[in-house]
């Protein structure tokens, strides 16, 4: 059996939606994969354990009935983590990142399973942290001609230096209304709509407890909303159909997993052109920016003209129900991003890293100073 | 054989349960035996236990009495002494629970030991009834019999064991203050007052964190051990170690500061609360006045906001702040009370800024001028302490926001022990806008309950639209409020009117009075 690391919780306000779709899942792993669930906490320590494939222990929290664990750089194991005593656990074949919002889909579980030499079936260090925050965001999309809604960044210290002056300057780019979102987080915690000047200190106020930059953008009226996804198999893209939530909660519960026809209109009852103009940006998105597993893009429609909203590298139930209706071809999908995973990890130990063995250990076989190295 | 064993477990098991208040009582007193005896919660469970333990010794005497049957009779004796101690620990409900610490658990099982000891000793002189004819088993009695000194065991395992509990303590105080000594770059900053101490803290310690690196006692951490546990994690990465100190009894500061050596003092509010152990308000004062009397060098900082602080502020001839909304070197203007914020300008040393923060009640801004005061003494940038003020965070159970799902707001404020918290609470109440509702018990600690529960509907009259009122105030405060009150026996009453009565867009206050010791 391939081992394969589910990752999902997270010190994160997705805290549950991500465990919901981690636990989801793990459980729809099959075959010749043997799914290892690893839950991290909202402090960040990771466990694993068979319970945690199981919804009702969150309800619970036993934590004795699980194993505290961890990764190591440079080995690409699991261990368990006993009163300070490290035992391996197993050989991890490949990770899957189930963690949304910050802590987990911002490139740092990306960052440790690099390190580690665990491949993963999920974006890349970069990819991930330029869609977690918004300004990188925008920067990147820029950088390949991706249409997006017009902002501005505003910055914690110069607005407390000077709230009054850094809101008026604010409505006099942007205008009114418009929307104020904290950079780095990934639900809708902390978005403020405002319509007037005064509520904008209000919003800034808010925005700024969460991160010390906030992206302010003219707020559309009367738009539509209009989501995609996109994964990679043996080399090729493959895009969904695009959808129109109905509904503003824009996270997919487990309760609606299957898409109850009410929350939502898939395919989305848009005209073709314009749905064939959506997927051809998330196709080019996709490999202009080089990501690898699956993602969501969230895109804004108004009078025919489409702006990328925002793109998810960890989507809610990782998107599958754009892709497939039945769990048995989301078990066949997340075999298909695995296997792209290994490869690509194939790919980048290919890359050259450095030139054979180092100056410095040379310099220390001669016991000299070479390289102002000193042997102690 | 079995018979013993079975004695020793029901005996094991019956103080279990008739402790199993009590012992949370002890707790809460410190383990001073003084404090147990005279504490209120103390003669009541007391009272309660007495009289279930005469039900208790009747019942096994009966039991002893009736039957002969072996097998009958153990079983019978199994059910009854498992079941009537187990109905006492269950009725009535639990408010605080004991935590098993290493010191209470030696007291514990000391105690436990102890009373099966005991119920052993009076076996033999109660086997004399089987010669009456009373049965077979009545020696089983004697665990009835001895369940009336229950309340007295914990006090007498705890004073065997003072000896060495106090060695302990005396041995990690003196680890602690070398630890301390050994740093001299190290600014010990000691806070203390009746009330506003941990907020202080907390807001002190996220304005020095962006200067600095800090140390800050946890949560409510306030005793000698308390501050001990919190050296321990003191690393050389540290530069302030900002230190909570609270006081029972007078000269309780004093052992601290010698312990920490304080470089800067800092005196919050300073109210009638808790005042009994201390010896009235000046008694208070006097106590809290320690911190700056120990002052190694450095500088006071007094709130301006309770006329107990500023007198400090007056008497003290060392460096001097006083800060507060109505403060002199820091002090705060136009504070608005707001939906869940207070916007306020803040006048640092002369310099004005405008601030908000997500915090609840006109106190807050106290507290934060307290901390802004130190901060700005210590070199923190007015900027920088300007947006700290905008990332800070409340407390639980102290008018803490909570937005539930279903649209409702609650405003928790569970550890609200006085009239002025109260009012501070109807302030708050007042700035939302929706249906409000008030859940209250009103003051229960209080000499003139009658007078001060009236007060309490008073200060919700325009604040609220309706009151539910549980409990024995309930009547009281339905005189005071304007408005509709409900009333009701219980939180469990009050909680199903509020069920039924609550819609989205509606906020709920939870104004209760839960003091420590009132189980």
């Amino acid at each position: 059996m391939k081992n394969v690391l589910v990752f999902f919780g997270g010190a994160s306000s997705e805290h549950d939606v991500s465990v919901v779709t981690g636990v989801m899942t793990a459980n729809c792993l099959g075959g010749k994969y043997n799914a290892v669930p690893v839950y991290i906490d909202r402090e960040n320590r990771w466990f694993t354990g068979d319970m945690l494939k199981d919804l009702s222990w969150y309800k619970t929290e036993n934590f004795k009935a699980v194993q505290k664990a961890a990764v190591f750089a440079g080995d690409p194991c699991l261990y368990a983590v006993k009163k300070n005593r490290i035992k391996p656990l197993l050989r991890a074949y490949c990770a899957i990142n189930c963690l949304h919002g910050l802590n987990g889909e911002d490139g740092s579980l990306a960052g440790i399973l690099r390190l580690s030499g665990i491949p993963f079936a999920s974006p890349s260090i970069f990819s991930s942290a330029a869609s977690m925050d918004k300004y990188y965001t925008k920067i990147a999309l820029k950088g390949i001609g991706v249409k997006t809604l017009r902002y501005v960044k505003a910055d914690r210290e110069e607005y407390y230096a000077d709230r009054a002056k850094v809101v008026k300057e604010t409505v006099g780019k942007i205008g009114l209304p418009l929307i104020v979102k904290p950079s780095n987080l990934g639900s809708s915690i902390g978005i403020t709509l405002v319509k007037s000047e005064e509520e904008l200190f209000d919003a800034f106020d808010l925005a700024f407890r969460f991160d010390a930059s906030a992206i302010v953008e003219v707020a559309l009226e009367n738009f539509r909303e209009i989501n995609c996804a996109c994964y990679r198999s043996d080399g090729k893209c493959v895009v969904s159909e695009t959808e129109e939530p109905v509904s503003a909660n824009d996270i997919l519960t487990f309760e609606d997993k299957y898409g109850a026809g009410a929350e939502r209109k898939f395919p989305a009852d848009i005209p073709e052109n314009v749905s064939g103009k959506i997927k051809k940006i998330t196709e080019d998105v996709y490999r202009k920016l080089g990501f690898t597993g699956v993602i969501r893009i969230d895109y804004l429609l108004k009078d025919g003209e489409v702006y990328l909203n925002e793109i998810n590298s960890v989507p809610g139930s990782l998107a599958y129900y754009l892709f497939t209706d039945s769990t048995e071809n989301f078990s066949v999908m997340l075999g298909e991003l695995i296997e792209e995973g290994i490869k690509e990890h194939n790919k980048y130990k290919s890359n050259v890293f450095s030139y054979g063995k180092s100056n410095l250990s040379f310099s220390f076989g001669k016991g000299g100073t070479k390289g102002g190295v000193t042997k102690k | 054989m079995i018979l013993y064993l079975l004695f020793f477990m029901i005996s094991a098991f019956s103080f279990i349960c008739f402790d199993f208040k009590l012992s949370a009582v002890f707790q809460q007193c410190g383990y001073r035996i003084g404090e147990f005896f005279s504490c209120a919660a103390t003669k009541a469970e007391s009272l309660k236990t007495a009289r279930f333990s005469c039900l208790y010794t009747l019942a096994l005497l009966t039991l002893s009495a009736v039957s002969d049957d072996f097998p009958v009779t153990v079983c019978l004796f199994a059910v009854l002494g498992i079941g009537i101690p187990f109905a006492y620990a269950l009725a009535g409900k639990t408010v605080k629970r004991v935590k098993f610490t290493a010191r209470f658990t030696r007291i514990y099982v000391l105690a436990v030991i102890l009373f099966s000891g005991l119920c052993f000793s009076a076996y033999f002189p109660l086997a004399f009834l089987e010669k009456l004819g009373f049965g077979e088993y009545s020696g089983i009695t004697a665990v009835g019999f001895c369940s009336f000194f229950i309340p007295l065991l914990l006090p007498l395992s705890a004073t065997a064991l003072y000896p060495l509990d106090r060695a302990k303590y005396l041995a990690s105080k003196r680890k602690c203050a070398e630890k301390l000594k050994s740093r001299p770059d190290l600014t010990v900053i000691g806070i203390t007052g009746s009330a506003g101490k941990t907020s202080v803290k907390n807001y002190l310690f996220e304005m020095l964190s962006r200067k600095y690196t800090a140390l800050k006692t946890p949560e409510s951490y306030n005793t000698p051990l308390g501050i001990c546990k919190t050296v321990e994690k003191l690393g050389e990465e540290h530069e302030i170690f900002v230190c909570e100190m609270g006081a029972r009894r007078a000269g309780d500061i004093k052992e601290i500061c010698e312990m920490v050596r304080p470089k800067i003092g800092v005196i919050t509010a300073i109210t009638e609360q808790h005042t009994a152990t201390l010896g009235g308000i000046e008694g208070v004062k006097r106590t809290k006045y320690e911190l700056i009397e120990e002052l190694k060098g450095g500088f006071a900082v007094f709130s301006s906001d309770t006329s107990g602080s500023a007198e400090l502020y007056e008497k003290c001839e060392k460096e001097k702040y006083l800060a507060g909304i109505n403060g002199k070197d820091v002090r705060a203007e136009n504070v608005v009370l707001k939906e869940g914020k207070i916007l306020f300008d803040i006048v640092i040393f002369g310099k004005k800024y405008s601030c908000s923060c997500f915090l609840l009640g006109r106190h807050a801004v106290t507290d934060i001028c307290v901390a802004a005061a130190v901060a700005s003494k210590l070199g923190v940038k007015d900027e920088d302490i300007v947006i700290a003020i905008s990332g800070l965070k409340g407390e639980k159970h102290r008018l803490e926001e909570i937005k539930t799902p279903s649209g409702i707001t609650v405003i928790d404020d569970g550890y609200n022990a006085n009239i002025e918290g109260i009012r501070a609470a109807a302030e708050v109440l007042a700035a939302y806008k929706g249906g409000k509702i008030v859940v209250t018990a009103g003051i229960v600690e209080s000499d003139d309950a009658e007078r001060i529960n009236e007060e309490v509907g008073k200060a919700f009259s325009g604040a609220a639209d309706k009151v539910i009122a549980f409990g024995k105030n309930a009547d009281a405060i339905a005189r005071g409020f304007s408005g509709e009150t409900v009333k009701t026996d219980s939180v469990g009453g009050a909680k199903k009117i509020l069920g039924t009565e609550v819609k989205s867009g509606d906020v709920v206050l939870f104004a209760n009075d839960i003091p420590d010791r009132y189980l």
